[in-house]
């Protein structure tokens, strides 16, 4: 089992530990945090000088977003041209295969459809829950509310991913050179239908995303204390907050790191790494966007 | 590089400009006539097979993004709609927009098989990746279009996505219009292009990456008392009022908060830009027509699951409305712009009062110097 570190800033090199042999860097969620060159280029040659694998992560992106992370291909060819590249966008795909061909990629967990709502890990439990509501009819009528129990066929749904899944998608990627996919681990469990020895999975711990925007809800957050929700450009306030919401139906506390939510999951989701396509364990020293 | 060339692609100057459908959905045969008379130019639609709907409720938007009450699901009653609009010429995509895991495929490439007869149906709507490389695989006969929950940013993703055998792609809801002139700028294939142009706003975060649970289920509410003044209602999820991405953010938790002095006006709601006073839960984009209109966008949709016909038909007469003051030669973009707002405020508001820039769904002015 290969154990990978993921940083999105130098400074975060500070948490490697001699048990990783890979260093992945880059941000899966904004593009206006796209890498500069000369930052790329600062890790690029500390992994090369500590002897570690090196994997560079994408984002999804506009046609400008498309345009830093062409400049940054471009460097990075030079310097490893089969160097690993995490895609989470299919535009980044097709640059990469058509003018990058000798890159190694790897499928990124955005574009794996896995269901990520806390709310499933309770529902999929199917214990019975009763609970009285708010009658709208002035208090007269008491309405209980009961839980459903979910039809097992959903498991499958719930648990899966269409990627993870799906031999018609398995043959597309492998033909297309993508033999790793990077996944989640969901807290209400995992199931992986991918051939064996033909695609790897990496799983990412502890910090499961949820969903994501462009419109950055954090970016501006500090700048007028006192109007907090005036809009402003952003300021890499991301790299300075968390927001943390808790609600009686989350059975886990969400965090927004910039523009992106995220819960955590340290219990491994599934039962045997062993006897599972999963070969390397990506492990993130705090939250990064 | 082919993606830093700024040259208008051949698609910009093949394509017809500033003429836009309009696409509204339905989901009743008497919709076809109200849509028709409002001036809808194409249709859309969800049919979901006993068998399918079985198997995975349509409470949890599984097999398309349309929820309980929102797609046909008699196969008879669907035929004839489809026949309705065939007879008006109105074009209609059935809507398959799921993401999907292998055990679902069987039955929908089976549904997908028996809507190919019928001549009403020109295409199909999909998200998922797996089922458009089953279409192309089988040389599936009509049009295939790329749903916003395919995700599609940027012009090499629409290229992409023709490569796949798709004909056209409905771009994501928060790009801002520099963007989509981007994209279609440089798109190198003759992909068509369609936009989300008016009602329903997510609460802020893009439809193709937000994995929270989305449960529009009916209450299964049972009359019968089983003691006096109780009755029960039966739900999947017992907090389905509350979406995952609507709840209020109530604390923040960091060590760096000194400069948040006053933690209650965090206490908002958890999309920290947005003022919900400001937003009326509404979407569009009309004011943006006026930079778009050279642009070959095919078609404009307007989002509307569940929603009537009447309903619908409003926003249909005020495209109309909007497109038509978009003729004018002399119309400068501030009193285009102040005349869609004024259109919008009729419609949604009953003119009781204007929109917000909280109502768009990616104002300029929300990302000026951002990006």
């Amino acid at each position: 089992m290969e154990k990978a570190i993921f940083i999105s800033r130098i400074k975060q090199l500070k948490f490697i530990k001699p048990d990783y042999a890979r260093i992945y860097y880059g941000n899966e969620f904004c593009e206006r945090l796209i890498s500069s060159p000369s930052l790329l280029k600062e890790v690029l040659f500390y992994a090369q000088k500590n002897n570690l694998n090196f994997t560079f992560v994408t984002p999804y992106v506009t046609d400008l977003g498309l345009k830093k992370i062409n400049s940054l291909f471009e460097l990075l060819y030079r310097f490893q041209n089969s160097c690993e590249v995490v895609f989470n966008d299919w535009g980044v795909f097709d640059l990469a295969r058509s003018e990058y061909p000798a890159f190694t990629l790897a499928l990124g967990r955005l574009l794996v459809k896995q269901k990520r709502g806390p709310r499933l890990i309770e529902l999929l439990k199917r214990k019975i829950k009763a609970r009285f509501i708010k009658d709208k009819n002035g208090g007269k009528v008491k309405q209980i509310l009961i839980q459903k129990k979910l039809p097992l066929s959903l498991d499958d749904y719930y648990k899966g991913a269409n990627i993870s899944s799906s031999t018609i998608i398995h043959d597309f990627l492998i033909s297309h050179g993508v033999k790793r996919i990077e996944m989640d681990n969901v807290a209400q469990g995992l199931y992986l239908g991918l051939p064996q020895n033909k695609i790897s999975v990496s799983l990412y711990l502890p910090y499961v995303y949820i969903t994501t925007t462009f419109f950055c809800p954090t970016a501006g957050c500090a700048a007028n204390k006192n109007n907090p929700l005036k809009i402003k450009k952003c300021g890499r306030e991301c790299q300075r907050y968390v927001f943390k919401l808790t609600h009686k139906s989350m059975p886990k506390t969400i965090y927004l790191k910039g523009n992106t939510q995220f819960y955590i999951n340290k219990k491994l989701s599934i039962s045997s790494l062993a006897k599972s396509p999963v070969n390397r364990i990506v492990y993130f020293p705090e939250l990064v966007v | 590089m082919i993606i830093c060339t700024l040259v208008l692609c051949k698609n910009v100057l093949n394509m017809k400009k500033g003429c836009f459908n309009i696409l509204a959905p339905f989901s009743a045969i008497h919709d076809v006539q109200v849509l028709k008379d409002a001036g809808v130019d194409e249709l859309y639609c969800g049919y979901i097979t006993e068998d399918l709907k079985n198997k995975w409720p349509l409470a949890f938007n599984i097999l398309n993004r349309r929820g309980e009450g929102s797609s046909f699901d008699n196969y008879a009653v669907f035929k004839e709609a489809i026949s309705q609009a065939y007879k008006y010429n109105l074009p209609v995509y059935l809507t398959l927009n799921g993401l999907y895991t292998s055990q679902q495929y069987p039955l929908l490439l089976s549904l997908v098989n028996n809507i190919q007869s019928l001549p009403g149906i020109k295409g199909i709507i999909v998200a998922d990746i797996g089922l458009l490389l089953y279409l192309k695989k089988s040389k599936f006969k009509k049009e295939i279009h790329i749903s916003t929950i395919a995700g599609c940013f940027n012009s090499l993703t629409a290229d992409f996505y023709k490569e796949l055998g798709a004909n056209r792609v409905i771009l994501d809801r928060q790009l801002t219009v520099e963007e989509i002139k981007d994209i279609i700028s440089r798109i190198k294939s003759d992909i068509d292009i369609e936009i989300l142009i008016i009602r329903e706003n997510c609460g802020g975060f893009i439809d193709s990456l937000c994995t929270f649970l989305h449960c529009s289920e009916q209450l299964e509410l049972n009359t019968e008392t089983i003691k006096k003044n109780v009755s029960l209602i039966k739900a999947y999820d017992t907090e389905i009022c509350d979406l995952g991405c609507e709840f209020y953010f109530k604390k923040l938790a960091n060590g760096n908060f000194e400069t948040f002095d006053s933690l209650t006006e965090l206490s908002k709601p958890m999309n920290l830009k947005y003022d919900r006073d400001k937003h009326h839960g509404f979407g569009c984009r009309i004011c943006d027509l006026y930079d778009l209109k050279e642009y070959p966008i095919k078609s404009l949709k307007i989002v509307g699951r569940g929603k009537s016909s009447q309903e619908i038909s409003k926003f249909v007469k005020l495209l109309l409305r909007v497109l038509n003051n978009l003729k004018q030669a002399d119309i400068s973009k501030s009193e285009f712009q102040s005349k869609c707002k004024a259109l919008f405020s009729k419609v949604a508001f009953n003119g009781k009062k204007m929109c917000s820039n909280f109502d768009c769904y990616f104002s300029n002015s929300l990302v000026k110097n951002e990006k």
